[in-house]
């Protein structure tokens, strides 16, 4: 009969982390997301102890600073104890955010369940079912908020090398590791191949948010992401990985959606609507269909309202946006308008107005002269950013091109303001 | 210019109405066309009061300040109706009404009439008097504000600069309104980072506490069990002490009960030694003396019966004796004989007195009583009669007995003797019974081993009775040794038993064999003060694990963290969206200043061009080019190369300067204000007849494009406008 085992697979759970992203969330929302990371963490637990998985691994980035809050740090303990309850242990490396240094000055003693990777070199732990290894894991973590550009943190963590280290031979071999793979060369990279050559069954790595399977039908490098979503830009259903090895058979690893607040880009095209009604009607519609698609209890987006419409005129009004944001937010509990953002654009016809020779062709022109010398506005910034006592900030910097184009539209959209059009 | 055809939204002045002004009350003034209007009145006509009525109307009532006349009216509120009509003859009237300046126009917000003209431009473009023609005055600004109005934009982009300065101030703004200003942003986010620090600082300590409430769990946890061990050991000290005071207090009465019986023995002792000395006497077993007692009671008994036998022999002897020797006593005999003798003879005399006594009496009773003839007393004499002869018969009788007396003495006396004799030889026979007796029972006393009685029963039996007893003593004492010494028996090994408890109880404190119980208090005591230390350390401790159990409970739930984390995003959000507003409306504004910098490069020359040949129309060629100076300053110059700063010109010259720049830019502007009116008050006072008729013509020229009013008290004027332009219209008031 050939081996089995099971294992959760979990990285990235930044406990103690803030949204980001957000402006000015109601009462209610902010207790919600407060509560986001904690609730997910504890359907993590769940999700091992419902599935009675052999042993839970966690790559790396428990909490989000290395100082955790007490509330935090009592929360994980609460879940690993729930764990050692059910018999399932835990094992872990630690990462960018919550180094190896930061765990020395423990809070509390881990339960008895819990092996942490060491992080100044690979560490080897066994694990045993009915007294006979079933499998080895290796893995490190991190020492500080970095690892040193030389440094590699997947050095020496071999199949082979757990055998030699453990002194017993087992069917299952897992790595686990807090890398940047060949996504982020910044913090700790890793070469894919070398891991690949490393004699493991499976890779279980953290650090990057979303999850990441080398290859969907037999995975042996895995990213499970995070555990929830923290910002606009990590979109989507996020969880953990259910992950069967079985000798003689491709693995498998099943997503396990822990998020209870999934975030969501959505851009909505206005351009059919004429009314103010109408264009909350396409949001509303927009989002049932994003909630359907990402099947979550809770959705947080950020609608970007574009196309070309004559709804452009009051659309630009914050006053109009503002109102039609409380409205999306009120009608439906579940889901968070985190902004409503107007990308639409007034019907101008801007060949026409070129032609006309009139204010907005000099304007038109003077913004083309404009948007090729960028370096000259970074520069005009600078200059008045500083004669205001403040420093030009870098997404500033980077989305000036676009920032002049918003200008100019704006200036266009406010000479027109009083148009026939309108 | 694209705007010279009529727009459906362009309208003219069409009448005027005064509902109180002054002097002026329910007062039409018109109506007027779209063209070119003169309005002619004389002085005092109410030129001034219409021109300001419609400035008042439309931007409101000029308040007095100064000495400068406002037309206010002293006793009346002003209040007048501007009636506008579309200039394409479609669409219905606009009426603008405004009374007090606080009740604003009305209606409010008014119509699209005024568009984007306000008071300033008005007054310095549109409403003309002599006055205002001696200079620019705020026109510099209204003019670009005038170029760039008639850009082609339905907003002007002098208001959009406005606007983003406005923008841009509110950005940069401390007022508390503007919550979203990078100043205050950057203030709410230094709060929220305090916050954080203080949320990171008590993480920190928290930290500390968790640490320490684990070290007092541990050391609450040892002292508890050292409270636990000291109470155990407590616990068989104090056992062990009961114990112990227990053997002791036994041992006590122990030696008591020793002494008592060491008494007791020593009594018995003396009892023992007391019989011992007393002699002991034979041991005789009960069927013995039994037996003896037996043999003894018969002996008695025997003895009883010779002694009684004695005893009736003796008494027997005695009485005989007695007897016989009373009556030997003869004297005694006579005695009685003689008696006797005294006797009879009293018996004789008795005998023979009495009856005679009664004789003699009865018979002279009776013959008395015979003779006194009483019954009674003869009755009585006959019963002493019949008395006395019985007591005759009776002493008669007794005299006649026989006297036995002597005889009877003799018998008796030999009888006595005999009997004497008898009974003294019975005595004998007695006495020697009794001896007989007494020797067999000597005999059998002595052979009894009773000798000390001496014979006698009775000391036999008080002695047997006394060896009986003391024999009974004996056994007592027998019986007491007996149960002395069982006492003592039971009493060492008490004693024995006693010293073992002492011995376990010790050996079980673990301390030595002799030890005394205060060694064992004074550790009772010690180990009591140390358990009571302990107890006094966990009460400390369980005081502060307490607080910093319900501390950390508290922090397992306390949010205000991850609020300030969740706060600080998002003021870290909202800062950075109001630096990016901030830049993009830097742009904005750098884009519209641009240009309007180009728009004004393209367009003023226009205007200048179109004033140059106002003014040489209007000076009749004097002066030819109206122009911006190097420096920025505006000059005029001739054919001839005469450049000329306004200032240095002639009155005149500069009223017709100014009203060739105000044309120009009212024709150049032709988008901007198109259904205001260009109400000229007497502007051409100063000006000469051909530069008057020049002037005249250029404003015809001008009211083609616009509505023109101008109020004037000058017939030459009204004729000269009339002859300017076709269809004139002339209102008189």
């Amino acid at each position: 009969m050939s081996e089995t085992v099971t294992f959760i697979h979990a990285a990235d759970l930044h406990l103690g982390a803030p949204f980001r992203g957000l402006r000015a969330l109601s009462p209610t929302w902010a207790d919600r997301l407060v509560e986001a990371i904690p609730e997910a963490y504890d359907r993590l637990v769940a999700a091992a102890i419902d599935r009675a998985c052999d042993f839970v691994v966690i790559a790396g980035d428990i909490f989000d600073a290395a100082r955790p809050s007490y509330r935090d740090f009592a929360h994980f303990v609460r879940g690993l104890q729930k764990l050692a309850d059910a018999g399932i242990p835990v094992y872990f490396c630690t990462g960018n955010h919550d180094p190896y240094t930061s765990w020395q000055t423990s809070y509390a003693e881990l339960p008895a369940n819990v092996r942490m990777f060491p992080a100044d070199a690979p560490g080897y732990f066994v694990y045993e079912r009915d007294g006979r290894p079933l499998a080895l894991l290796g893995g490190r973590g991190y020492y500080s908020q970095s690892v040193a550009p030389g440094d590699d943190i997947a050095a020496g963590i071999t199949r082979a090398a757990a055998e030699a280290a453990c002194g017993v031979r087992a069917p299952f071999a897992v790595g686990v590791l807090h890398t940047g793979l060949d996504i982020d060369p910044t913090k700790a990279p890793a070469d894919p191949r070398q891991l690949a050559a490393a004699g493991m069954d499976y890779w279980a790595l953290g650090h990057i948010h979303e999850a990441r399977l080398d290859d969907a039908a037999d995975p042996r490098i895995a990213f499970s992401g995070c555990i929830q979503g923290r910002d606009i830009n990590e979109t989507g259903a996020r969880g953990c990985l259910a992950v069967t090895l079985e000798e003689g058979k491709a693995n498998r690893a099943e997503f396990v959606p822990l998020a209870s607040v999934v975030w969501q880009k959505l851009d909505v095209d206005v351009s059919a609507c004429t009314t103010i009604a109408d264009v909350h009607d396409a949001i509303m519609r927009a989002l049932f269909a994003a909630n359907g698609a990402a099947q979550c209890e809770e959705m947080v987006e950020r609608v970007t309202l574009v196309g070309t419409t004559p709804l452009h005129g009051l659309l630009a009004d914050a006053g109009v946006l503002g109102d039609l944001r409380d409205e999306v937010n009120e009608g439906y509990p579940v889901f968070f308008c985190d902004a409503l953002i107007d990308r639409t654009r007034a019907p101008h016809d801007r060949a026409a107005l070129k032609r006309e020779g009139l204010f907005p062709q000099v304007l038109l022109e003077q913004a083309d002269l404009a948007a090729s010398d960028e370096p000259g506005a970074v520069a005009y910034l600078q200059d008045e950013f500083l004669k205001a006592g403040l420093q030009l900030p870098a997404h500033v910097i980077r989305g000036v091109g676009s920032l002049q184009r918003q200008a100019t539209d704006a200036l266009l959209d406010e000479l027109d303001g009083g148009s026939d059009e309108r | 210019m694209s705007a010279k055809h009529v727009r459906p939204s362009d309208y003219y002045l069409r009448s005027i109405r005064i509902e109180a002004f002054g002097a002026f009350a329910q007062r039409d003034v018109g109506p007027f066309t779209s063209g070119l209007n003169v309005v002619y009145g004389p002085n005092e006509a109410g030129k001034t009061t219409v021109s300001e009525l419609v400035s008042g109307v439309l931007f409101g009532w000029e308040e007095a300040r100064g000495n400068r006349n406002v037309y206010k009216p002293v006793n009346a509120e002003r209040c007048g109706t501007l009636v506008f009509a579309p200039k394409a003859g479609e669409g219905s009237e606009q009426r603008l009404t405004r009374a007090r300046n606080v009740d604003g126009i009305a209606p409010d917000p008014a119509p699209s009439v005024l568009a984007d003209i306000d008071r300033e431009t008005f007054r310095s473009v549109f409403s003309l008097d002599a006055d205002q023609l001696r200079g620019l005055g705020k026109t510099s600004r209204v003019t670009s504000r005038l170029l760039t109005a008639g850009a082609g934009t339905a907003a002007s982009p002098a208001e959009a600069m406005a606007r983003i300065d406005e923008e841009l101030a509110a950005l940069t703004s401390r007022g508390k309104a503007h919550v979203n200003s990078i100043p205050n942003l950057r203030a709410a986010l230094a709060d929220a980072r305090e916050a954080m620090n203080r949320g990171q600082a008590e993480a920190d300590q928290l930290k500390q506490e968790d640490h320490e409430y684990r070290e007092l769990a541990e050391r609450r946890a040892s002292l508890m069990a050292a409270v636990k061990k000291s109470n155990e050991e407590l616990e068989a000290l104090t056992v062990q002490r009961a114990a112990l005071a227990q053997a002791e207090d036994a041992r006590a009465q122990l030696e008591e009960r020793s002494a008592q019986l060491e008494k007791q023995e020593s009594e018995l002792e003396a009892s023992m030694r007391a019989i011992d000395d007393a002699g002991r006497p034979p041991s005789i077993d009960a069927v013995e003396e039994r037996t003896l007692r037996a043999q003894m009671d018969d002996l008695s008994e025997q003895r009883g019966r010779a002694e009684h036998a004695l005893s009736i022999a003796q008494q027997d002897a005695i009485v005989s004796q007695a007897e016989y020797e009373a009556l030997l006593e003869a004297d005694d005999m006579k005695e009685l004989e003689r008696l006797a003798k005294r006797q009879r003879l009293l018996q004789i005399l008795l005998s023979v007195v009495l009856p005679v006594v009664f004789a003699v009496l009865g018979v002279p009773v009776f013959l008395r009583g015979r003779a006194i003839g009483s019954l009674s007393v003869t009755a009585l004499g006959i019963f002493l009669v019949v008395a006395a002869f019985g007591m005759a018969c009776a002493a008669f009788a007794m005299l006649l007995r026989p006297n036995h007396a002597d005889q009877e003495r003799t018998n008796r006396i030999a009888d006595a003797q005999w009997v004497m004799q008898k009974d003294a030889k019975k005595l004998e026979v007695s006495k020697n019974a009794l001896a007989a007796q007494d020797a067999q029972i000597a005999r059998f006393l002595s052979d009894a081993g009773l000798t000390a009685a001496n014979g006698s029963l009775r000391r036999a039996r008080a002695l047997l009775d006394e060896w009986g007893e003391v024999r009974a003593d004996e056994s007592v004492l027998a019986q007491r040794r007996q149960s002395l010494r069982a006492q003592r028996a039971s009493l060492d090994a008490a004693f024995a038993r006693n010293e073992a408890d002492r011995a376990a109880a010790l050996s079980a404190l673990g301390a030595k064999p002799d030890t005394p119980l205060a060694v064992v208090d004074a550790r009772i005591a010690r180990v009591t003060e140390q358990r009571d230390d302990q107890l006094r350390t966990i009460e400390s401790i369980n005081t502060r694990y307490g607080e910093l159990g319900q501390v950390l409970a508290q922090a397992r739930h306390a949010r205000d963290f991850d609020d300030a984390k969740l706060e600080h995003a998002m003021l870290t959000t909202r800062l950075a969206d109001s630096m990016q507003d901030y830049a993009r409306l830097l742009l904005e504004k750098r884009l519209l200043a641009r240009a309007i910098s180009a728009w004004e490069g393209q367009s003023q020359p226009a205007v200048y061009r179109r004033a140059s040949t106002l003014l040489a129309q209007m000076t009749a060629g004097a002066w030819t080019s109206v122009r911006i100076s190097g420096e920025g300053h505006l000059e005029v110059a001739d054919d001839r190369g005469t450049v000329r700063d306004p200032l240095y010109l002639s009155t005149g010259t500069r009223q017709q300067l100014y009203l060739a720049l105000r044309i120009a830019l009212l024709q150049e502007a032709s988008n901007v204000g198109r259904s205001v009116p260009v109400v000229c008050d007497d502007i051409l006072v100063n000006f000469d007849d051909d530069r008057r008729a020049s002037a005249a013509a250029a404003l015809a020229d001008l009211a083609r494009t616009r509505q023109v009013i101008v109020f004037t008290c000058h017939r030459e004027v009204v004729r000269l406008l009339r002859d300017a332009g076709k269809g004139t219209n002339v209102v008189e008031l």
